[in-house]
């Protein structure tokens, strides 16, 4: 067996480190010529070989030209340590390549410097024509995971995930437990239990993994063109808002509730009517109200010895319901989340905005009951009698729930604030309307 | 003189590849040295990283004396960050950094430059001497702090591996076992008749206390040279060892207060083994072949000590730490590595990261006095008739005596 050892640009620390009694030994008793290694004075460099053991990584055209040329003339090409393999620590300047992204590499020794028992294993296998298993690269094959959950409402596309994390632990804090890690290192992703669609999967619909997203990774089903669409046609004329939406959206885009309210009629809703499904509820004695579906289905799956009461929005034909949650998409409601109004909103031209009032507000501000947050608030109050409980589970209630819209401010404690402000100004512009 | 001789020869033997051209016309001659690899730019590769992580990077520059290159940036860096080294500590870090120079020595005398100048049959015998001697140094060194080539057992201002009596005494017994080899191949080398040729440049730079001290504890570092003593700081080592760009060449070259200069075994005999007989020391001044001698010399001379410090050092306990002073943002470090005088500086911002680096290396040192001692060597031998081929052998056997090596050559040079 003829072998050639060389170095392209590199410390020229593996080939040193051969130099010594075990290697040259055993190349001798196996009877393999060194026919080229230009730093011991192996000179031969024309010929043919069985083996090349190559150095260091390819930088100069030089690199690249005498590559190439030993390449042709070799029937194995080992890459010899880190520079060969990977690119070497030179590889931090940027224009280091491997030999692999120039020609075909048949084994790959790893190591700065290289492991002589590895070189010595190798070209014994080699030279008894054994199988040798130098062959496979770690992080050759790996890709990042790039499965779509979707069903229909909810979608996660796993090439746009960035594995932040934020939506498992919004899904958590709801109570959900939908949303996990899976697989380490660079194959981590996100997924639902068994990747299983997700109202499979267990989740409420809340929406809060794609409010919190920020990659853009987590998204539902967008209506709003059709509601768009109802209202060209003369289907729809009529817009039911839900407060918080209302102040939301307000927040979110630096208008007031009066400018809001304008900016539905210049979509082209005849009537806008701010309207809070809670009063829709007869007595609550004795039962926990679930503010939404999401929370609903919550309760029925935690606290099925719990009485629940879901407030049903009365929503007449030609109307459309536009809430802070996801869930009521999920339920047969026309409805539209405050986020996919904003998205129409956004095409209206602001400064002609002017003011106007809601047609009708069925909204009790303040009505005498107690809101809960959590799963574990509303376990603590049961022991005090449930009558009047409100759970609603979105951390900052309604006003952060997952149908809301985007807003330009980073801090939520800030965003809570100031949606507050603009749900009090609602509520006396509220009792305005109805003194008219 | 009409005819004109010009050889380009790619040189191997010598640690990366490198091309020497030699022009010989008209009495007059002219030699360029250059590296045929490209450079890796080091320095440009510590900026902005963390001061513990640079040791490893720069001793990644080469993969024959890495050693050398880990202590002079920990040295550096140990300054700027206000690391005092203690005495224990520092003389493990001499043994380390003398093991690795007399194994690199050995390996280059005895498989590198014995093929110049004895018959086949000869250097096969003293190749086998010199393979039983590294593996003996190699145990030794591997005994002390891991490996050869880019060492892990490191870092600034400590050891990350155990190093007590137990590891001591082991290094000593295979130097002891190294030593036989080391001296047979020690005495061939001084038996070689080496070619004569009349050093152009007789002006030298080693550390004044590099035959008991390889690797300081930190500056201003006294330096030898034939005019006197040096002291080299931060402040002045631009000044003292000047590198100036060639126009013909991609590696950089140096002068010593304006003159060429060389330094590594050579160069350190000269500045401190005033004991050695005077005949000796008359060749080393005045032949620059010599540095095969003084290697040798060196190498022995280095086993004997290694032996005795790793004897008096095994015989009590170590205090392997260091304490801390004061931080002052830069630093200059200095060693002698196999092939000569190493310098590396480096600045430390304020956020603790790498702002600045230079690496002055021996071979960038050597290069400028190794073209002119190649051009007088190859106008002699062309006045005395002699061919192309033999020529060309001669200056090859030159570049070899001077022990280059091209993976150090860490700059880039930008040409305008």
């Amino acid at each position: 067996m003829r072998i050639a050892i060389l170095g392209l640009s590199g410390c020229d620390g593996c080939q040193y480190n051969l130099v010594r009694e075990d290697f040259l030994n055993f190349l001798r008793s196996r009877g393999i010529e060194v026919a080229y290694w230009p730093l011991v004075g192996a000179e031969e460099g024309s010929g043919e070989y069985d083996v090349a053991l190559v150095e260091g990584s390819v930088i100069s055209g030089r690199d690249l030209e005498v590559l190439k040329s030993v390449r042709s003339r070799s029937r194995v090409l080992v890459a010899l340590g880190a520079c060969a393999t990977l690119g070497g620590v030179q590889a931090g300047l940027g224009f280091s390549r491997s030999l692999a992204s120039y020609v075909r590499v048949d084994y790959y020794l790893r190591g700065c410097p290289v492991e002589v028992g590895e070189v010595l294993d190798l070209l014994d296998k080699l030279s008894r024509g054994l199988p040798a298993k130098f062959g496979e690269r770690r992080f050759d094959h790996v890709e990042r995971p790039t499965r779509v959950i979707a069903d229909g409402l909810i979608e996660l596309d796993g090439s746009k995930c960035i594995t932040c994390g934020r939506c498992i632990e919004v899904c958590r804090r709801v109570g959900a437990h939908v949303l996990n890690y899976f697989r380490r290192g660079i194959e981590t992703e996100v997924v639902t239990p068994y990747g299983e669609p997700f109202s499979k999967a267990g989740c409420v619909l809340c929406g809060l993994c794609a409010a919190y997203c920020p990659a853009g990774a987590v998204s539902y089903r967008l209506d709003i063109e059709e509601v768009l669409q109802g209202l060209r046609e003369g289907s729809l004329v009529s817009a039911y808002v839900e407060p918080e939406a209302l102040a939301s959206l307000a927040e979110s885009e630096g208008l007031t509730p009066q400018q809001v309210v304008a900016a539905l009629k210049a979509l082209g809703f005849r009537y806008v009517v701010v309207y809070d499904p809670l009063s829709e509820l007869g007595r609550v004695d004795g039962v926990v109200v679930a503010r939404s579906p999401a929370e609903e289905r919550l309760l029925r799956r935690y606290l099925p010895e719990v009485r629940v009461e879901l407030p049903r929005p009365a929503i007449p034909p030609g109307a459309v319901y536009v809430t802070q949650c996801l869930s009521w998409k999920a339920v047969g409601l026309r409805a539209i989340t405050a986020r996919e109004l904003q998205l129409a909103i956004r095409r209206l031209n602001y400064p002609t905005l002017g003011e106007e009032r809601p047609d009708s507000v069925l909204w009790v501000p303040g009505a005498a009951m107690r809101r809960v947050g959590s799963l574990d608030e509303l376990r603590r109050s049961l022991g005090g009698g449930c009558g009047g409980l409100v759970l609603e589970v979105c951390p900052g209630g309604c006003l952060l729930g997952g149908g809301q819209p985007l807003t330009p401010c980073t801090d939520l404690g800030e965003v809570l604030a100031r949606r507050r402000a603009r749900l009090e100004e609602l509520a006396k512009l509220g009792s305005e309307v109805a003194r008219s | 003189m009409s005819s004109a001789l010009r050889i380009s020869r790619e040189v191997s033997r010598v640690a990366g590849e490198s091309t020497l051209e030699v022009v010989v016309e008209g009495g007059r001659a002219r030699a360029s040295y250059s590296s045929v690899l490209s450079l890796r730019n080091f320095e440009a590769l510590t900026k902005g990283r963390r001061p513990s992580e640079v040791p490893y990077i720069a001793s990644r520059i080469c993969g024959v004396c890495s050693h050398a290159h880990f202590w002079a940036s920990s040295l550096a860096l140990e300054q700027a960050l206000g690391i005092e080294v203690g005495e224990d500590l520092a003389a493990i870090r001499d043994v380390c950094n003398r093991l690795q120079l007399v194994q690199n020595h050995v390996v280059h005398l005895g498989l590198l430059v014995l093929p110049d100048y004895v018959s086949r049959e000869r250097f096969e015998e003293h190749a086998r001497l010199t393979l039983a001697a590294n593996s003996y140094l190699l145990k030794a060194l591997n005994a002390l702090c891991g490996r050869l080539t880019n060492p892990v057992g490191y870092s600034l201002g400590r050891l990350l591996t155990p190093v007590g009596p137990r590891h001591l005494k082991a290094a000593a017994d295979y130097l002891r076992e190294a030593r036989t080899y080391v001296a047979k191949l020690s005495e061939a080398i001084l038996g070689l008749e080496l070619p004569e040729l009349e050093d152009p440049a007789p002006s030298y730079v080693a550390l004044s206390q590099a035959a008991a001290v390889t690797v300081p504890t930190g500056g201003p570092y006294s330096l030898t040279t034939p005019r006197g003593t040096v002291e080299l700081s931060e402040d002045n080592y631009r000044s003292v060892l000047h590198e100036v760009h060639a126009e013909y060449s991609n590696s950089r070259k140096c002068v010593l207060m304006g003159e060429p200069f060389f330094v590594g075994a050579r160069a350190r005999l000269l500045a401190t083994r005033r004991d050695l007989p005077a005949g000796i020391l008359r060749t080393l001044a005045t032949n620059p072949f010599s540095n095969n001698y003084a290697q040798a010399v060196e190498a022995l001379a280095a086993v004997d000590l290694l032996v005795e410090v790793l004897g008096e050092l095994s015989s009590r306990a170590l205090r392997l730490g260091s304490s801390s002073g004061t931080p002052r943002g830069s630093g200059l470090g200095v060693v002698e590595a196999p092939r000569g005088l190493l310098v590396h500086y480096y600045r430390v911002s304020r956020d603790g990261r790498v702002e600045e680096a230079d690496i002055v290396t021996p071979t960038v040192m050597n290069t400028y006095h190794l073209e002119l001692s190649a051009a007088t060597l190859a106008r002699d031998l062309a006045r005395r008739g002699l061919g192309e081929g033999e020529v060309a052998r001669y200056v090859e056997a030159l570049v070899r005596a001077y022990d280059p090596c091209i993976p150090c050559a860490v700059h880039v040079v930008i040409r305008r």
